[in-house]
């Protein structure tokens, strides 16, 4: 009963002490061409994202990207991490509860300022997959 | 006299009480409506958003592309590889079945691209990115 008292704390001791992953994925877009890059990196609670582009949204737009929680499997919720800069960048650092429940990353065109913080759906151009630990 | 006063008063309240409390209903039941609206919204977003983001994971699988990045070697390289390899050329065929899904076509063919189809610049600029902020 003991050993597994211990076993058990262990674990939840690893569990809190994980190694960082990363992970370097294309960011594909939906139209067949290479959007950018997204380089993730996570130890379960802590996850960085780094994204590039050489495209440009339209006049009066703006590129947003979100953090996809599997629509399916999932609770298919989103989570925005911001708008990617002119420079065509954005970089992303947040401690979360679970940061590996993301499954996806999605980039959509927005309306500058827009006034709903709904992702335009309609309006995606690019998504990554993420490999686990995400999606875990 | 005194007696038909507070008559008056008690009759004057419960009137204006009774006046009232449809216009408080009224006003729940909108900002009820409004609450249910707004849920609506976000699921018909989740909804729509997750059956895109399947449909392109059934995709990428089909295709057989490999849109993980190996974590060693040249980024530039390994991003042209992917371009050129067979699975991103069949994932590239595949890709208009979003528009079935009710993906804005336009949008995505009028995207332009600053410096053309440069992938070491793409490269460059996150390398720039994670080495500017640790």
């Amino acid at each position: 009963m003991n050993l597994i008292d211990v076993s058990s704390a262990l674990v939840k001791a690893y569990a809190q002490f994980e190694p960082i992953k990363c992970q370097t994925n294309a960011l594909i877009g939906y139209g067949g061409s290479i959007f950018g890059l997204a380089n993730i990196c996570t130890d379960g609670n802590k996850i960085n994202v780094d994204i590039s582009t050489n495209y440009v949204p339209q006049s009066g737009k703006v590129f947003e990207a979100w953090l996809i929680d599997d629509g399916y499997k999932g609770s298919g919720y989103f989570l925005s991490m911001g708008k990617l800069l002119n420079s065509g960048i954005l970089h992303f650092n947040q401690v979360m509860n679970n940061a590996t429940t993301y499954t996806d990353i999605v980039i959509t065109q927005e309306p500058a300022g827009d006034l709903s913080p709904l992702a335009s759906w309609s309006n995606s151009v690019a998504q990554t997959w993420l490999l686990p630990p995400f999606g875990m | 006299m005194k007696g038909n006063t507070k008559l008056m008063t008690v009759t004057a309240f419960a009137m204006i009480s009774l006046l009232a409390m449809p216009i408080l209903t009224l006003n729940l039941q909108v900002k009820a409506q409004q609450a249910q609206n707004q849920t609506s919204a976000l699921s018909q977003v989740q909804n729509n958003l997750g059956a895109v983001v399947g449909k392109f994971r059934g995709l990428v699988t089909k295709s057989g592309a490999n849109i993980t990045l190996p974590q060693s070697g040249n980024l530039a390289d390994q991003l042209r590889n992917l371009t050129q390899s067979d699975g991103f050329k069949k994932l590239t065929q595949l890709l208009p079945e979003l528009s079935e899904l009710g993906i804005n076509e336009t949008a995505i063919k009028n995207l332009q691209q600053k410096g053309g189809t440069d992938l070491p610049g793409i490269v460059q600029k996150l390398k720039d990115l994670y080495q500017a902020i640790p």
